[in-house]
């Protein structure tokens, strides 16, 4: 992009455009959403339906509100092991993916195994990192690991793999071995798709720790909807549903505004 | 002793099981101190020749020598330069030239002096802190030719390195490189192209090679006494021994 | 030139690492090095798989059915949600985002809920995994259909096809690599929300076994259990595979993706 072209995209006349495009962009649909919500309420109280099967928003958002601390507390405790969850991939994820481009050997052996259980649906085997691990937090965050480390193992091995010929031919050139290939370009190189791999990751992360939370839990986001489910308190499940949405949106949010700023400061 | 011999080597690829015959039996002697050009067809194999210079091609048959040495695999002395100036986009210019050296592990504070002093050679002395998306493509083939040059090789090995840039552009970067080239002449270097031109203004020696199976049938002196200017195109022995220089191609094509 | 391996070398060594695995992994528990109580032996599992056949039948149909039903409906409907979306403006403008905030909702935490509103019966289950799988094939769908070549549009306005002959001729071709890419995100899902359905309704199918198998801890039977889910698994992610294959070859396209990138697989 030229110098020019830059900064006329900054200008404050091209900020104010901006900004009217996104409003106009934003407004029809927040404006369906505030109708599908009114309409909503009010097919609520006309059709006087029992609170169970469908409470109103005003109901919930009632149930939000009267219940912040708690569903604060829970959803927080959900949060703390989805992060650890998504970091913990990530570490595996390209620790794996890095083993794979060094060693050809390692990568036909276990490439393929991988692949497979991709596609295994490995969510059935909550139960069993509850036999492995005691129904703690442990084992919602050992499930949520082997959910999630998947599509960064993926993104990683992609990034490395799609280096561009012309880089590793240089390196060759230079006489750089493989490390330091891996390490000065490769992985550089692979951010872009490591994070496309990180935002399905916390995706995955999120529905593993509530997942867990479901089958066995003493606390958390999970373990609320669950006890509420028990209690029929429709509006209180769906309040949970909105926390944890939106801490979720926070996360995917964050790790989507990560990556944004890596791809601006190393690729300008 | 020749500086850079080539013997009898051959080049056959295998795809799919139909062997391709790139290189036939190319024979070859560079001095030291020489700027040879490699003039050919699209596609008929210079370029696997440079990089078996580059120890980065195979040699199926046949010897090649650097410095008395068999060739075995990338060499320390050499500098190379692609058609595609391939500069890391997360680097900065500077970080860019410095990539070698870092590379190679060797004290990085000479090497940052010397940096400094290609790319004020190449007038992009105020834009070492500038990214490559930032610069033009003639901009980032300079670049190009500092990492080339930053680790001071005895070899520079290049392919192509102007084809990808516009006429007028081109022409400066043949001024550019004539000049770096006459600034220090200990350097032996090979030059890969399409035009005839800009082989008769930079070389010593032109080898003209064939298409595939390629060999090369022709090896003319290029008599014009160095330091050269720019002017020199613009002469009259200069056009003839380029018409020359395309007939003798066009007879190759036919035969 | 780092060499690409041999063929002979790319499929023996998973296949004798496999090997080595499942052997280790036997003699891991049968020497007690593991708790036979956390790790079941793959043989002893495979023997119980094969011997419990009787009991398990019942179940592993129950997931079948469930899963095909799942797929099969949230397939059909999505498809022409996204057909509709694609053809009706205002409606997609309006409608879009809210679909695309859904899908990134963490639709899993809602398996309770369609419990207490649908009862503890395969009812509930349907809706519930169909409600998951259903929101990827809609976008995939649709973003399928916007995907065609802006400059074939203008041929066949400039050749004055109607609305229909470009849908069925040009853009739905166009729209089958995202739109199977979108079935195979759909798959997976339907298979994920059927089974947590089981977990949460406990009262039939694969998911119920394996949370009655572990609360028993009937090792055995669990990991019985979990290989019959994986083969489902994989034979049906297989089928779309093929249903992808055989599309694009009646199209006379080649082949254009095996296993899709697994970091595709969404919520």
């Amino acid at each position: 992009m030229s110098a020019e072209a830059f900064s006329a995209a900054i200008s404050p006349e091209a900020r104010l455009e901006g900004w009217r495009r996104f409003a106009g962009e934003a407004a029809l649909p927040a404006g369906f959403i505030l109708i599908c919500l009114v309409a909503l309420e009010i097919l609520a109280r006309v059709l006087a339906a029992p609170e169970v099967l469908f409470p109103s928003p005003s109901r919930v958002l009632t149930a939000l509100v009267l219940n912040a601390s708690v569903l604060s507390y829970h959803a927080a405790l959900t949060m703390s092991q989805v992060l650890a969850a998504l970091v913990l991939s990530l570490v595996i994820g390209v620790a794996i993916a890095m083993v794979f481009t060094l060693s050809r050997v390692i990568n036909d052996m276990f490439a393929p195994l991988f692949v497979v259980l991709q596609i295994v649906p490995k969510i059935a085997l909550a139960p069993i990192f509850v036999v492995w691990f005691g129904p703690g937090s442990l084992s919602h965050l050992g499930f949520a690991v082997c959910l999630s480390f998947f599509p960064i193992l993926a993104g990683a091995r992609a990034g490395f793999e799609e280096t561009s010929a012309e880089a590793v031919r240089l390196c060759r050139a230079l006489r750089a071995g493989r490390w330091q290939t891996l390490i000065h370009v490769k992985l550089p190189m692979a951010l872009p798709q490591l994070s496309v791999g990180a935002k399905v990751s916390t995706t995955l992360c999120i529905i593993g720790v509530v997942l867990g939370e479901f089958v066995s839990a003493k606390a958390g986001i999970g373990w609320y909807i669950v006890q509420a489910a028990a209690l029929s308190q429709t509006a209180n499940i769906l309040a949970a549903l909105v926390v944890l949405s939106a801490f979720g949106l926070l996360i995917y949010g964050a790790v989507a505004a990560g990556e944004i700023a890596v791809r601006r400061r190393m690729f300008g | 002793m020749s500086f850079i011999r080539g013997d009898g080597l051959r080049k056959v690829y295998d795809p799919e099981g139909k062997a391709v015959e790139a290189l036939h039996n190319v024979n070859f002697r560079i001095e030291k101190g020489e700027f040879v050009s490699i003039l050919g067809p699209s596609g008929c194999g210079k370029s696997t020749l440079l990089m078996m210079c580059a120890g980065l091609e195979e040699i199926s048959d046949g010897s090649l020598m650097v410095a008395e040495q068999e060739m075995t695999g990338p060499r320390e002395d050499v500098g190379i330069m692609f058609q595609d100036p391939t500069l890391l986009p997360w680097k900065t210019v500077l970080e860019n030239v410095l990539f070698p050296a870092r590379i190679a592990r060797v004290p990085i504070e000479p090497v940052r002096q010397r940096a400094k002093a290609l790319l004020r050679s190449v007038d992009l002395q105020s834009f070492e802190d500038h990214r490559p998306h930032q610069l033009s493509g003639g901009m980032r083939q300079r670049v190009s030719i500092c990492r080339a040059l930053v680790n001071d090789p005895g070899i520079l090995l290049m392919d192509e390195p102007f084809s990808a840039l516009d006429a007028i552009t081109r022409d400066q970067m043949n001024v550019l490189l004539l000049d770096l080239w006459q600034r220090q002449q200990a350097r032996t270097a090979l030059f890969i192209t399409h035009s005839i031109r800009e082989a008769v203004l930079l070389s010593d020696r032109i080898f003209v090679m064939t298409r595939r199976p390629a060999t090369i049938v022709k090896d003319v002196a290029v008599p014009f006494p160095r330091p050269r200017s720019p002017e020199l195109s613009e002469g009259v022995e200069f056009n003839r021994l380029c018409s020359h220089l395309r007939g003798m191609i066009e007879e190759s094509h036919v035969g | 030139m780092p060499k690409q391996s041999g063929r002979a070398q790319r499929i023996l060594l998973p296949l004798l690492n496999c090997g080595a695995i499942v052997l280790l992994w036997q003699l891991a528990v049968t020497e007690r090095w593991i708790n036979p109580l956390s790790l079941a032996a793959p043989f002893e599992a495979a023997k119980v798989a094969v011997s419990s056949f009787s009991i398990l039948l019942p179940h592993i149909l129950a997931t079948i059915y469930a899963t095909l039903l799942t797929f099969v409906l949230s397939s059909v409907g999505g498809m022409l949600l996204g057909t509709l979306l694609m053809h009706w403006r205002s409606f997609r403008l309006a409608v879009y985002p809210s679909l695309v905030m859904f899908q990134l909702l963490p639709k899993i935490a809602l398996a309770p809920l369609f419990v207490v509103w649908f009862g503890v019966n395969i009812f509930s289950r349907l809706s519930f995994a169909g409600f998951i799988a259903f929101f990827p094939i809609v976008l995939a769908t649709l973003a399928g259909l916007r995907a065609t070549d802006p400059l074939v549009l203008k041929l066949c306005r400039s050749m004055r096809a109607s609305p229909s002959q470009i849908f069925w001729q040009v853009r739905l071709p166009y729209a089958v690599p995202l739109i199977m890419s979108g079935l195979k995100v759909g798959m997976t899902l339907a298979i994920t929300g059927v089974i947590v359905s089981e977990f949460v309704t406990v009262q039939s199918g694969l998911g119920y076994i394996i949370v009655f198998a572990s609360s028993n801890l009937q090792i055995d039977l669990m990991f019985a259990a979990l290989g019959w889910v994986s083969l489902i698994g994989l034979l049906f992610y297989g089928a779309v595979l093929l249903l992808e294959h055989l599309i694009l070859k009646w199209l006379g396209a080649p082949m254009l993706a095996g296993l899709s990138r697994p970091g595709e697989v969404g919520s």
